[in-house]
């Protein structure tokens, strides 16, 4: 017996009780099952907890079966607990391995044993499998890895003729804008792996939306190799370059980038996890002091003021005075006294745009000018 | 209150400034590695932008610094006009309120970030925009990197024999009417090739890779077409044309 092909995503225009539609980057085309298939790499899949039904399966393929006869197969979870030593370090290690096998480890559980038909070249025809004990409701943001050992039942004994390994990404929810899930043609917005790698890593453990923007804006932030600069980089005109700037963050190299960038990465990122986050911008402005990328809060120096034209930053659902906010571009200052050189720095992260409250976003951002609304909400499409 | 981004810029001045009789085309320009003398390109990059333009980036990692950088893109359009509404784009896309003119020898016009700022520098000249930005934490002085390129661009190179054909389909025209122009090759160009057309008496404009002339009044249009290579001898072409 042999295992021929596994399948994920085998529904395209449903992720209710599969994976969702996938690419590689912007250059690579459509992941299409099977994600597995014997003698080929691998091809990654991604499930949205949030559009995930009563029932998740997947399908499968089989050789090397009993001519046209039938049998029962299922796979199961294929790790083993390592061993650990007594005592309190091995209670430490076995702590650690849990910890790691919940943010790493299987989240798509067993597959449910079910009777496979083979023909008279002992071939199996695709085959559903359900999905149980499987975490998809209820696991967290992160990137995955699933072993099974599939198993074929003889008599009263199951025995192993296969093992698969896959990698599994779980968002919250369907990717916003600029992502969509149309499978048609050669769709470059369908969701990347690529950027899947960044903000499964970076909003890790998240379970909540609130949660994975918050995470995914401190992550832009603080990306060690950036430092401001007023240009737009990375795309003001559509597309949003995501392709240039992933490039830029893994070269390691320092470069530079601007609010609109940065707006552009929040909004993007964030929103492939399920967020609903739109760009959007306000005009005229001196700001106050501030803490740019990659500044060191306790070097005064560091916190600057700028005259803007405008500004732009992330809103979540919509624009709006009293809509929240999520700012990867700068660290605000929440001390009450500007002329000092105490400051405390805050990440806007679900921040109420506001007005002079002192809890306001732009009450913490703008000392002077008018700061209007530009009521036009952005996705910029990805290239 | 609803906000909109109007601009400090005189628009109209600007696109005043693009020549009715007299034109420059680029295809393919890019910087060359002898723009930037030690400095190591590590980026080459060819962008997704807007239908009918195409950006071509490049970014240069000085030798002995590895916080300085520069992010050259060379954003080509159809036309001068094209290239103009592109410089405008990359005001509209800074942060600043007002950014003041570059040196006014770079390009037809030209805008620079003031002191204290990082630095940066946007020209269009011909049917290009192109901007030089100091590209990571230590301030390059980008104006003479723009510089460089400006006069590469400007440069009528010595050319010895004319083997680019270039040709119309006819020997005269009417003043207004669009006259396409081809030229042919003598053999591909280099990744770092690219090609120069100089126009007298008329307009040139690129579109869905070919290439037009408009003449505004009656008189002679010359075209001259140069196609440069790094370590390559330049070769020529010419065409004249009697507008009626």
């Amino acid at each position: 017996m042999k295992i021929e092909e596994v399948h994920f995503n085998y529904d395209t225009s449903s992720a209710s009780a599969d994976a969702i539609n996938l690419r590689k980057n912007a250059a690579g085309g459509p992941i299409v099952a099977p994600e597995w298939k014997d003698g080929q790499t691998p091809q990654a899949a991604a499930y949205a907890s949030a559009a995930i039904g009563n029932q998740v399966n997947i399908k499968a393929r089989f050789s090397g079966g009993p001519s046209n006869g039938s049998r029962q197969i299922r796979a199961l979870d294929a790790y083993l607990p390592p061993a650990v030593p007594s005592g309190c370090l091995g209670w430490l290690l076995s702590l650690i391995a849990q910890i790691l096998r919940a943010l790493f480890g299987n989240i798509l559980g067993d597959v449910q044993k079910a009777t496979v038909a083979f023909d008279g070249a002992g071939n199996s025809s695709l085959e559903t499998f359900v999905l149980i004990n499987h975490k998809l409701k209820t696991s967290s943001v992160g990137v995955h890895t699933t072993t099974w050992k599939w198993q074929v039942k003889h008599g009263k004994k199951w025995l192993d003729f296969g093992t698969t390994q896959h990698q599994i990404y779980l968002v919250l929810d369907i990717p916003n804008g600029p992502w969509d899930q149309s499978p048609s043609g050669n769709n470059t917005q369908l969701p990347w792996v690529d950027a899947l790698d960044k903000a499964c890593l970076w909003a890790l453990g998240a379970k909540t939306k609130d949660e994975a923007a918050r995470k995914i804006t401190l992550a832009i932030n603080g990306q060690p190799n950036q430092s401001y600069t007023p240009v737009t980089m990375f795309g003001f005109t559509p597309p949003y370059q995501l392709t240039s700037y992933m490039n830029q963050i893994d070269s390691g190299l320092p470069f530079s980038l601007n609010c609109t960038d940065c707006a552009d990465a929040v909004t993007t990122f964030a929103n492939l996890l399920g967020c609903d986050l739109w760009e959007g911008r306000f005009f005229n402005m001196v700001t106050r002091r501030f803490l740019p990328l990659n500044g060191n809060p306790a070097v005064d120096a560091d916190w600057v003021s700028w005259n803007w034209g405008y500004h732009e930053i992330c809103w979540l659902n919509a624009i709006g005075q009293n809509q929240d906010i999520y700012d990867g571009c700068l660290q605000i200052d929440m001390d009450n006294n500007y002329s000092d050189t105490v400051h405390i720095p805050r990440n806007p992260v679900k921040m109420q745009f506001g007005l002079n409250g002192p809890d306001d976003y732009r009450f913490r951002l703008i000392q002077s000018g008018a700061g209007n609304l530009e009521n036009i909400p952005r996705r910029r499409a990805v290239a | 209150m609803p906000g909109e981004n109007v601009l400090p810029y005189d628009v109209r001045a600007l696109r005043q400034r693009i020549s009715e009789d007299r034109a420059e085309l680029f295809l393919g320009f890019s910087p060359w590695p002898q723009d930037a003398s030690g400095w190591s390109r590590s980026i080459k990059e060819k962008l997704t932008s807007a239908p009918g333009k195409s950006m071509r980036r490049t970014v240069w990692d000085s030798n002995d610094n590895r916080d300085a950088r520069v992010l050259i893109d060379v954003i080509e359009c159809p036309s001068a006009a094209g290239a103009i509404d592109a410089l405008l784009e990359e005001l509209a896309a800074n942060q600043l309120a007002l950014l003041p003119e570059g040196p006014p020898r770079l390009g037809i016009a030209s805008f620079m970030h003031p002191e204290g700022v990082p630095p940066a520098v946007f020209f269009a000249r011909g049917n290009l925009c192109i901007r030089v930005i100091s590209f990571a934490r230590d301030a390059v002085d980008v104006v003479l990197w723009a510089e460089r390129l400006n006069e590469r661009l400007s440069d009528e190179p010595h050319v010895e024999r004319n083997r680019i054909v270039l040709e119309s389909d006819r020997e005269s025209a009417r003043a207004g009417e669009e006259v396409p122009v081809f030229y042919t090759l003598p053999w591909a160009l280099g990744e770092d090739g690219y090609l120069k057309f100089r126009v007298s008496g008329a307009t040139l404009v690129a579109r869905e890779g070919r290439l037009f002339l408009k003449a505004s009044k009656r008189g002679d249009v010359q075209v001259r077409a140069y196609a440069l290579e790094p370590r390559r001898e330049p070769y020529a072409g010419s065409l004249n044309l009697t507008i009626e």
